[in-house]
């Protein structure tokens, strides 16, 4: 069970939403220069696999590819989006990909849709299914902007992967300031990579022109012209600068600004900012100034933290009149400032009013805190040195972002803190380690685990998450994540009880914690004990809308009817768990009803039915670390294989699991059951103590039948007392004290 | 930078144009000067972590990066010399 569900926290978390500002491809403005040549070069970009925009800030990469949209979406749908740092989530990523790509092709939503990535695994499953949907679709072009605020990671690996996999009909574009790391050097070396650059990019003598005299209407020299090129080196946003300086001095003066500005060594930026915000009056500098800290802005959003009035109108003037000033929507609710330009307005906010920053920041949190987002708001509230608020948010929110697949940004927002401050929370430290497992990665988990419980200091009282203490939230994850990877079911059924002691029902956990109790049992082959608490995982779990849990207990329980020989059941609930599984869309995430109905399917007599089923239960629990479901899983593929005649096959399933089973501290069962298989791998194996010899398993087999003790020795040219010793130690082994019981348990165990 | 004179190594890197001392504070305790037409940035910094955070500074405002370079060694054991 490798991910929980359902959580609904009260109050006000917001849910993390699909932000449209970052969806919506930006306009063009009047005062850019059309640039047909370069247009026409992306246009051609089509044929190869990757289109990349690589420079530096301010060279105009967003408005030429922009402006190449809007021409070149009448002839195929163009999709857009905006990256930034919250993407390096690769649930995050691709629900937006996905959603951007179903806005350009609305087609495209009846065969997928963003929540995908919320249940299935990105390059697995999502990935794959998106390539294919694509396929269908035609032709189609993907534009991502900002790449480089993605840094090193899984999502950038699976941007890689997408690349590698693309349909040839669809073109995809990266704008960004630094070459990503994508396999540039091979792409380029197959011609598979069409790269526009810095130089490509640059004004020329006659693009400058146009833009400062024809767009801008300053009426320059050619000279005057040919000098600003010069100063700047073409570079877009220098020019852009110089420009907005010129339009403030009168006609007459222009020329003598723009060679003292050729004759100075300051760089352009430092050069022109104060002239650049000296062109406003100064409620609106205060303005720029002050939300320079924001990523976007909005009119209540810049009222609230400059603590005034009238926000909305100054900057819809500023977005008409200026460049540096962004729409992102059609509804002019949000802008933000061109990145440039932002950086600038914060050197000016450190040199104007540095002591008002953490104030600026504290607004900004505690606006979002109440209309925005959750990510904002933890962000805001870090820099603004609130971290206790922060650490509040975090704890609030990071249920419903987990559930919903977003894990690496909880992760994210945890490596935000200051370093000394999570050792000395231990509601943030016990989220670390949820993540961590949630994140695929068990055993650091599991270390963060022990580091808390060795600092001593668990704290009191329930947490938002619905967990009624910070113990009763590590037990559980211990009990059904961690234990489960390391496979010492004593240990993982004793820390299991312990959470059942500590989460009542009726509680949003108490279904999981069920199901890890039930788990447990199972494994030690105490099936009616294990029953009675899959049973009660069901009704909780269907009460508190766990459905993973719920989608699990009752395949266990399928499973479980199975080996008790009740096959009517165990159908009845195989069917149910499917059911279930697929209303709630975990398929991917739900090893457990895909084994419960290969199971079901073989107690049919239909093992060609069966085979897919169980292969999809091996691949989901082999993703999922948890060994000892993988070892039924394996055990049970096999045995459709071996019906299938494959015997080879299921000889390296057996040669597996029995492998895991090994290095199992305690499989519980799990080597009992591999042992009792008819055929053997050819694996040397190390038997346990307390599991059956093959001695011991022969006589079993006997004492099933109506021979006596005497007659078995005879059959078997044993003395009778070495049968009898094989009985007594087979009672031992078994935990029961009667041939009667032993054969009950042993058919309970599937060996007979 | 705390004040353990005996960690990181010490940088001087060169950006391309004259930044004003307005824009220091985006290069924390690096001492920030002029010369011939050059940005000049000089100080201790921790570890690569640390210098691509500031190389990224550079890179927000636009601005070209000439050279990178490790100018003493301290403890001897990862002193490196990159020039861009």
């Amino acid at each position: 069970m490798p991910r929980t569900q359902g959580l609904r926290p009260g109050g006000h978390v917001t849910q993390p939403v699909l932000i449209a500002t970052k969806l919506h491809p930006p306009d063009v403005r009047e005062q850019t220069i059309p640039r047909a040549l370069l247009s026409e070069r992306l246009s051609e970009g089509s044929r190869r696999r990757l289109t990349l925009v690589a420079c530096p800030a301010g060279y105009g990469k967003t408005t030429l590819v922009a402006a190449w949209r809007e021409s070149e979406a009448a002839r195929r749908p163009i999709a857009w989006l905006t990256l930034d740092e919250g993407d390096n989530d690769p649930a995050v990523l691709w629900s937006y990909v996905i959603e951007a790509l179903c806005r350009a092709c609305p087609s495209l939503r009846e065969s997928i849709s963003p929540e995908i990535t919320s249940t299935a695994p990105i390059t697995e499953v999502a990935l794959p299914r998106l390539v294919n949907e694509l396929v269908a679709q035609g032709e189609i072009a993907l534009v991502l902007d900002d790449f480089h605020r993605l840094s090193v990671g899984p999502a950038v690996d699976s941007v890689a992967w997408f690349i590698e996999h693309l349909p040839s009909t669809v073109q995809l574009v990266i704008l960004t300031r630094t070459e990503p790391p994508l396999r540039l050097p091979a792409l380029r070396a197959h011609g598979e990579l069409l790269e526009l650059r810095a130089d490509d990019l640059r004004f020329t003598q006659r693009e400058a022109g146009e833009f400062m005299n024809a767009h801008l209407n300053l009426d320059l020299s050619a000279e005057d012209i040919g000098s600003l090129v010069e100063r700047t080196d073409g570079w877009p946003a220098g020019m852009y600068l110089a420009a907005l300086s010129l339009a403030r001095a009168a006609e007459a003066d222009r020329g003598a600004r723009v060679r003292s500005f050729g004759a100075s060594n300051r760089h352009v930026v430092d050069y022109l900012t104060a002239e650049v915000l000296e062109a406003h009056d100064s409620l609106t500098q205060s303005l720029m100034v002050s939300t320079s800290i924001l990523e976007r802005l909005s009119g209540p959003l810049c009222d609230a933290v400059t603590e005034t009035k009238g926000a909305a109108a100054r900057l819809d003037a500023l977005s008409r009149s200026n460049l540096f000033l962004v729409q992102l929507d059609d509804e002019s609710d949000w802008y933000r400032f061109h990145h440039l330009f932002a950086q600038l307005l914060r050197v000016e906010l450190q040199r104007r009013d540095p002591d008002s920053i953490p104030a600026l920041h504290r607004r900004a949190y505690e606006w979002h805190r109440e209309h925005g987002s959750t990510d904002e708001a933890i962000h805001h509230a870090l820099k603004a040195g609130a971290v206790a608020e922060a650490a509040d948010q975090v704890v609030a929110a990071w249920a419903p972002y987990g559930n919903d697949g977003k894990h690496f940004t909880v992760l994210r927002w945890l490596r935000g803190f200051p370093d000394g401050f999570m050792v000395d929370d231990p509601r943030l430290r016990a989220i670390e380690a949820w993540v961590l497992a949630l994140c695929g990665q068990p055993a650091e988990a599991g270390a963060a685990i022990t580091a808390i419980e060795k600092s001593d200091q668990l704290g009191e009282g329930p947490l938002p998450d619905g967990f009624p203490s910070v113990e009763a939230s590590l037990t559980t994850l211990q009990a059904i994540f961690i234990e489960p990877a390391r496979g010492d079911v004593a240990f993982q059924l004793k820390l299991a009880l312990r959470a059942a002691e500590l989460v009542a029902p009726g509680t949003t956990w108490r279904s999981a914690v069920c199901w890890a109790v039930g788990w447990g049992l199972y494994f030690q082959g105490r099936y009616d004990e294990a029953d009675r608490w899959f049973e009660e995982s069901v009704v909780e779990g269907s009460a508190a809308k766990q459905w993973i849990a719920a989608g699990g207990s009752l395949a266990y329980r399928s499973l479980i009817a199975g080996l008790l020989g009740r096959h009517g059941d165990q159908h009845r609930l195989a069917d149910q768990a499917a059911r279930l599984v697929r209303e709630h869309r975990l398929e991917h995430v739900d090893g457990e009803a895909p084994l419960a109905l290969a199971a079901s399917l073989m107690a049919r007599d239909r093992p060609e039915d069966a085979l897919s089923v169980a292969g999809q239960a091996v691949d989901c629990l082999r993703r999922s670390g948890q060994q000892l479901g993988l070892v039924d899983a394996l055990l049970q593929h096999a045995m459709v294989l071996h019906a299938l005649g494959d015997e080879a096959g299921a000889r390296s399933l057996l040669g597996e699991a029995r492998s895991i089973v090994d290095v199992c501290k305690d499989p519980g069962v799990m080597g009992l059951r591999l042992r009792a298989v008819g055929f053997s791998p050819s694996v040397r194996s190390s038997r346990r103590d307390g599991e059956l010899t093959d001695r011991e398993l022969i006589v079993l087999r006997l004492l099933g039948g109506s021979l006596s003790e005497r007659d078995i020795a005879r059959d078997l040219y044993l003395s009778h007392n070495t049968v009898h010793s094989h009985t007594r130690s087979i009672y031992r082994k078994l935990a029961v004290s009667s041939r009667a019981d032993a054969v009950a348990r042993a058919r309970e165990l599937g060996l007979l | 930078m705390e004040g353990d004179a005996t960690r990181g190594t010490t940088y001087r890197i060169v950006l391309s144009g004259e930044l004003g001392d307005d824009f220091a504070f985006l290069f924390g305790d690096l001492l920030l000067e002029r010369a011939d037409g050059m940005t000049v940035l000089t100080g201790r910094v921790l570890d690569q972590a640390q210098l691509h955070g500031l190389l990224d500074q550079a890179q927000n405002l636009g601005i070209g990066l000439f050279s990178v370079e490790a100018v003493a060694e301290t403890d001897g054991s990862d002193a490196k010399e990159g020039r861009q």
